[in-house]
């Protein structure tokens, strides 16, 4: 589904990922943890197509994200901390304009069974504007799905959101990953990542310190691991 | 790519109409310009009688406004899409980011006509000109005129985004090039039309299309790498 080779990103001098490998397998959650500057963000945004990797390679279902972007795309969601959503159209003129773009037209029934999957059919004539924050989430993760992506990307997830709506979106994304998905995710919060991807990578300052199977280290164990990889920063 | 350009211009104009911020902006900008023009007009004693049969002076007054008024529109061209970071939803779509471009040229050049017209409303209310009864051949060069200016507008657009000079950056990308391309034979083609000489609008209308096509096939070319990272 998704792999990774010898990725380094530089802004000016600046290192923000340096020599980067891992793979993603279908129905996988893969979570990068670690501290503010690690490089999560940049990891997502170069699998996204949205910042070209200084070296390396990145492959999304074989096809390379620098030669055939539009490819690459066609088989990504993403839903980044900005939500990506114009505050003054409701939440289905957003998805109805965004399905258009991304050659994902949907009806009007579908575009309801879409929302009714995120809980917010009932608020589907209400401008973003209006939404909390956990509700803006949930109409980007709509988004996302709208052209049915192999791997959803998503950035500080938990972000915001109260205990109700992470159990909610762990559900959803753990859905995702049973129907042969896969997920990459970023985030501050060790404790909800351990609980919900089945790899954990911690970044610090570029690099993947340390890599862990959720299953074979308990939460304990990998919290200690997390704070002596980040660097103390956790 | 046309119906993805397609849906970005009627976001746009779906936005503008609800917030009418940028319109209204233009309008009013327009509005002012025009009068000080009168009244400086005024202050230098050209009268009612002279600016009548003033073929000369009308043409730069009324492409002056509609530039001065684009140019203002064209400072928020991408200000939508830096809300919330739309652009990266946008440049995550699986198209070539021609597609942006179009669409913005589209949603660029349809308000940007529009102010034209209201010039010409605000030119006939305040200066005593009739266009020579040309109304026809003046609206074709304003079409002309306007979208050579959103076509090379937009792209200076994209380039001055992200800038936090963009206020300073736009207008000096832009009326550099616009002026011997868009803005002076714009004017020359009016004042020739005014003056009923059909060749040299001609000559100069050719120079406006030429400059179009050339910004519009560079700037589908370009578009991609503007906003690589």
């Amino acid at each position: 589904m998704l792999e990774i080779t010898g990725l380094s990103k530089s802004f000016g001098e600046r290192k923000a990922l340096q020599g980067i490998d891992l793979s993603v397998g279908p129905g996988e959650i893969l979570a990068f943890l670690g501290p503010n500057g690690a490089g999560k963000t940049t990891l997502l945004k170069v699998v996204s197509t949205l910042l070209t990797p200084t070296s390396g390679s990145v492959r999304i279902d074989g096809f390379d994200v620098t030669e055939e972007p539009e490819e690459a795309r066609r088989r990504i969601g993403c839903v980044f901390h900005d939500f990506m959503l114009y505050d003054d159209l409701t939440v289905e003129e957003n998805l109805a304009f965004f399905g258009r773009l991304y050659h994902a037209r949907r009806n009007a029934q579908q575009l309801d069974a879409l929302l009714d999957r995120v809980g917010l059919l009932h608020r589907k004539v209400d401008r973003v504007a209006t939404l909390s924050r956990g509700m803006k989430q949930r109409v980007a993760l709509a988004r996302a799905m709208l052209n049915s992506p192999r791997l959803l990307l998503f950035d500080e997830p938990f972000t915001g959101l109260d205990e109700a709506a992470a159990e909610t979106l762990q559900r959803f994304l753990r859905s995702f990953a049973s129907a042969s998905g896969s997920v990459l995710l970023t985030s501050h919060d060790p404790r909800l990542a351990h609980g919900l991807a089945h790899r954990l990578l911690i970044l610090s300052q570029g690099r993947v310190a340390r890599e862990v199977r959720s299953d074979r280290v308990p939460l304990e164990a990998f919290l200690r691991e997390f704070r002596v990889a980040a660097g103390g920063a956790a | 790519m046309m119906r993805e350009a397609l849906a970005i211009a009627g976001k746009d104009l779906v936005l503008e109409v609800r917030s009418k911020e940028r319109f209204a902006a233009m309008v009013l900008f327009s509005f002012v310009v025009v009068l000080a023009f009168r009244f400086s007009f005024d202050l230098f004693g050209i009268h009612e009688q002279r600016l009548a049969e003033s073929h000369f002076l009308i043409p730069p007054v009324l492409w002056a406004t509609v530039v001065f008024a684009a140019t203002l529109g064209l400072l928020t061209v991408f200000s939508k899409e830096e809300e919330n970071r739309c652009i990266d939803a946008l440049l995550l779509a699986p198209t070539p980011r021609a597609a942006l471009y179009v669409g913005k040229l589209i949603s660029s050049f349809l308000p940007f006509l529009a102010i034209a017209i209201f010039v010409m409303g605000f030119l006939a209310i305040f200066f005593p000109y009739d266009f020579r009864g040309e109304y026809l051949p003046v609206a074709g060069l304003l079409v002309l005129g306007t979208f050579g200016y959103a076509a090379l507008g937009v792209t200076a657009a994209a380039v001055s985004a992200t800038s936090r000079m963009r206020e300073v950056l736009l207008p000096v990308i832009m009326i550099p090039i616009a002026l011997f391309t868009i803005i002076v034979p714009s004017i020359n083609a009016t004042s020739d039309v005014l003056n009923s000489d059909a060749a040299g609008a001609l000559g100069e209308v050719r120079v406006i299309a030429i400059s179009s096509v050339i910004f519009v096939v560079v700037s589908m070319l370009v578009f991609d790498y503007l906003w690589e990272g």
